[in-house]
Formats: C-alpha cells, sequence, structure tokens
C-alpha cells in the first residue's frame, strides 16, 4: 500500500527464506506476504531469487513489474554482494569487482530499485574480512555510474561502533566532496542489539541440548545492565552462571556473551558477540551518532530475531531506535529483515510470514500509525 | 540451518549403467541461502555405513543436465547457478550398490566461498581441498547423518 510518509516501511525478500527453499511461497506468494503485512516497498535477494540470476531478461522483468502492480508496492533495493571468488581457478580483481558493481546498479534500475545494498569493505568492521570487499576506491568508480542510473549505494552498516565511525563517515565525505549524492551509510539495526537473543536460545536447546534456564538467566543480566543503564559485569555473571552448575553445552553457548566462563576441553576460540563488552556509555554514543546521522542515512535494515509476547524485538531497543530516528530526521525506507529463521528452523517450522506480520505491527506503532 | 533437509528422506535409489547396477543415488540440496556458482563446487564428504566415498566416485546431476563430475563442473560450469530452491541427485559409484534395507547416510559439502580473496582461497584455487576436510562448508560446517531406505 503507497503512502507519502517521511518513513516507509518494506521487506527484505531475506526474511522468507524458509518458504522459498522449501517451496511453501514461490516469489510472488513472498511478495504477496510482504504487501499482506502491510509494507510498501520491496528488497529483492538477488541471486537467491531471481531465477534468471545474474542475466535477468527482459520477459523477467515484465513479470516483475506485473506483481509490484498487483500487489501495489515497489522495489526499493537489490542485495549487492561482494564475490571475489567467482570461478574456482581465479579471483576478481579490482576492475572485475567494479564491473560486478556495475551489473547490479544496471539490474537495480531495470527492476526499479533506487537503491542497491552494498557489502562496502567496512560492513562488520575496519577491517572486517581476510577478503577484500568492495572498497573505497571501487565505490568512487562506482559513483558516477550510480548517478547516471539514479541508484544509490547504500552501505550496509552491520559493526558494534555504528554509523559514527570515521571509517563509515568517510564514504559520506566521499558524496559531499564529490557532489555526486549517490553514495551512503545503511543502518542495519543489529549493531543496537544489547542481549543474546531467544532464537539462540531456542537453537541452542533444540541443538546442543543447553539449558534454557540457564541461558536465560545470562541473557536476564544483560538485560537489567541494558535498561538500568549501567555496565554489564561479565565476570559477576560468570560467577552466577557457575553457581547454576551449567552443563558443558550451557557454557559453549554462553562463550560469546561471557568470555570468561570456563570452557570444556577441545574449545575452538570464535568471535564474541558485539555487545559483550559494550558498557552504557557505549550505548549512549551509538544511538548520539545515529541521531546526528539519521537525516543523511539513505536505507534501514529493521532486523530481528524473534518478537517476545509483548510484541517487542527481543534483543534490541526498537523505541529507542525508532525514536532517534524520527527526531534526528531520517526520511527513507526501514525494511524488515528477519533472520530468525535460519536460527530457529532446526527447532520446527518457523513462521516467517507471521514473524514479519508483527514486526510491522509494531513498527507502525513506534511510528504512531497504530 | 538446513541441515536436517539437505537429503530427501525418500530418495535413496540403486542406479543402472549398461544394464548392471553401478552405484546409488540421493537427492541434495544447497545449504548456502544462496545458492552458487557451479564451479565452485568441490563436491561431497560422503560417508554410507561408515564406509566414505571419494570426490572422483561421485556425481552432480543439477539443471536437468546429466550426472556430472565434480572436475567438470569446476572448469565448465562457472556461469551456471544452482538455486538454492533446487534438488539435485548426487550419484556414488559403487558396483551393485547398496543392500536391501536402511542405510545410515552422511553428507557434507564443500562449497568454496564466494567472498573470496583470503590468502586461504589462494590456495584453494590451485589445489581444491579434499571436501572431507570440511572445508568451504558455508552454512553447514558438520557432517549431516540421515537414515534412509532403500527404494526400489
Amino acid at each position: 500500500m503507497k503512502t507519502n510518509y517521511d518513513i516507509k516501511l518494506g521487506v527484505s525478500l531475506y526474511s522468507y527464506q524458509d518458504n522459498y527453499y522449501f517451496h511453501r511461497h514461490d516469489l510472488e506468494g513472498c511478495i504477496a506476504a510482504a504487501a499482506g503485512a502491510g509494507a510498501e516497498g520491496i528488497e529483492v535477494f538477488s541471486d537467491a531469487m531471481i531465477p534468471e540470476w545474474p542475466y535477468v531478461s527482459d520477459a523477467w522483468i515484465d513479470k516483475w513489474n506485473g506483481w509490484m502492480q498487483r500487489y501495489d508496492v515497489e522495489p526499493v533495493c537489490l542485495d549487492h554482494f561482494s564475490d571475489r571468488m567467482m570461478w574456482h581457478d581465479k579471483q576478481l580483481t579490482d576492475e572485475e569487482m567494479f564491473e560486478r558493481g556495475v551489473m547490479y546498479i544496471k539490474l537495480a534500475r531495470r527492476l526499479g530499485c533506487k537503491a542497491i545494498r552494498v557489502l562496502h569493505e567496512e560492513h562488520i568492521g575496519p577491517k572486517a574480512f581476510v577478503c577484500k570487499l568492495t572498497d573505497y576506491d571501487i565505490i568512487a568508480r562506482l559513483l558516477p555510474i550510480a548517478a547516471e542510473n539514479d541508484v544509490m549505494l547504500a552501505l550496509e552498516v552491520h559493526t558494534s561502533d555504528g554509523v559514527g565511525a570515521p571509517y563509515q563517515q568517510k564514504y559520506i565525505e566521499l558524496a559531499e566532496k564529490t557532489g555526486i549524492p549517490y553514495v551512503g551509510l545503511q543502518q542495519d539495526f543489529s549493531t543496537f542489539s544489547y542481549c543474546l537473543s531467544t532464537a539462540d536460545i531456542v537453537t541452542q536447546v533444540a541443538e546442543s541440548g543447553a539449558n534454557k534456564e540457564v541461558l536465560m538467566a545470562a541473557r536476564e543480566e544483560q538485560r537489567k545492565a541494558y535498561f538500568g543503564k549501567y555496565d554489564f559485569d561479565e565476570a559477576a555473571t560468570a560467577a552466577l552462571i557457575e553457581k547454576l552448575n551449567p552443563s558443558d553445552a550451557d557454557r559453549l553457548a554462553l562463550h560469546s556473551i561471557l568470555p570468561s566462563l570456563k570452557m570444556p576441553a577441545g574449545f575452538v576460540e570464535r568471535r564474541p558477540f558485539h555487545g559483550a563488552s559494550r558498557k552504557a556509555a557505549d550505548y549512549e554514543k551509538l544511538y548520539k551518532d545515529l541521531y546526528d546521522n539519521a537525516s543523511k542515512l539513505v536505507y534501514c535494515h529493521g532486523k530481528f530475531y524473534d518478537i517476545d509476547e509483548n510484541g517487542q524485538v527481543d534483543d534490541m531497543d526498537y523505541p529507542t531506535i525508532f525514536k532517534t530516528l524520527i527526531d534526528g530526521g531520517y526520511k527513507g525506507y526501514i525494511a524488515s529483515e528477519f533472520e530468525g529463521n535460519r536460527r530457529m528452523n532446526m527447532a520446527g517450522w518457523c513462521d516467517e510470514i507471521e514473524y514479519v506480520r508483527k514486526h510491522h505491527k509494531l513498527m507502525r506503532s513506534l511510528l504512531g500509525r497504530e | 540451518m538446513y541441515d536436517s533437509f539437505l537429503i530427501r528422506s525418500d530418495s535413496l535409489e540403486n542406479f543402472e549403467e549398461n544394464g548392471k547396477v553401478a552405484g546409488f543415488k540421493f537427492s541434495v540440496r544447497i545449504a548456502n541461502y544462496r545458492g552458487c556458482f557451479l564451479g565452485l563446487h568441490n563436491g561431497y564428504y560422503c560417508e554410507v555405513d561408515g564406509v566414505s566415498y571419494p570426490r572422483e566416485a561421485q556425481r552432480l546431476a543439477v539443471n536437468g543436465k546429466p550426472p556430472r563430475s565434480f572436475e567438470e563442473l569446476m572448469k565448465h560450469a562457472v556461469l551456471e547457478h544452482w538455486d538454492m530452491q533446487d534438488e539435485a541427485f548426487l550419484y556414488v559409484y559403487k558396483e551393485g550398490g547398496l543392500e536391501k534395507g536402511t542405510h545410515r547416510v552422511g553428507i557434507l559439502e564443500s562449497i568454496l566461498g564466494a567472498y573470496g580473496s583470503s590468502p586461504r582461497d589462494e590456495e584453494y584455487v590451485k589445489n581444491p581441498p579434499d571436501p572431507s576436510l570440511g572445508i568451504g562448508t558455508g552454512k553447514t560446517s558438520v557432517v549431516c547423518y540421515y537414515d534412509l531406505e532403500l527404494q526400489g
């Protein structure tokens, strides 16, 4: 349903990947589900859900346009990936990576999308991967092409230090410096995750036999710290968990938030949960940076993994995130991106369509629309 | 995670070549939510009733085409995409095939990471790793086991 609101709501079709994988809904069914949730915009999940990817025919584009009309929605964003490894015997050079970027931009234009979600070099940190993704120099080369095609390069920020980090700000400066306003930052709400998600707890209980009560006890300490606006005491929480006689599965499941908990023999070190070491002041700064940058953001991913009995996202403070975006003057789309499916489907069918519906209801209420 | 769903439970069958049972086959789904370009598919670690079958004994029938070796896929299917929705069949050569009854099948797919560009990937483009090493397993990093009844 089309609206004139400054903040519009969409759905990334990534949210329906299980419906698609298990043939419960085809692409049209996923679009219909998004429209049914009340979405007005669709983010298309390029290589997964465009059957002709990457050589998309005009006939398919016609079909796509027909769906957009039928369900009264509009195309918003195409997901770009920085795949260097396209061929088994060679990796893409920077030149070829640039060409891939051009391909995404042109396809976005043909689909009617006003943006591509770019997997840029710093999308999960200053030096995110050992891999080299689409970096600053490639983005700079893509910028005029993006302008020519009227497609925004939305650089998705998943990091723990958010959109205010200087290594992200350099892209806003690039748009200002060149006078070509076709690159900007996209905030993924996972940056604001403050505790272990219940979706992960469901997975751990189903897969490794961890005890729900033990995991929930640790999560509760994180929640108390966040809402009480004090620093999470990792050592005290680890000591509290020790008193509950945790199993090996519990210890492994909690390692990402309680690195000092004793691990079973043979344990292999993993990357900690990005909120594990964050302090109350860090959250304050994250929200301030979000506020300061809100009017410049070009897209948002309303990431969520689970929704609690009160209709709230279980590990992110949506009321504060939304208030900050509204007060900061954000104009653009917030697209639901449900990622609980992959986490919870080992424990049984995960009703993505219902999850997205609940998520849209929450977002509408936070925008004062219901 | 699609670990429980990578093989369809009623898909295990023997297959014939030149009038003789040459091996067995079963359906496979890709564990990655994006699908993959087949040039990156490096074969499976495949184990049946405790016996493992190397990549050289495997063929993949995908996209409606006859079974192809992984060597062929890696060299010639670089622009061919295996969509995340599509079922393929893994053919495994074993003279006489499998006996009637239930068999414990374990698989681990080895698909080289599309992001690429790490020193490790540089090594893999020269020397594709043995699938049993658990390398290039994408979204599923453990051997997934299924108890399958031989059909037909």
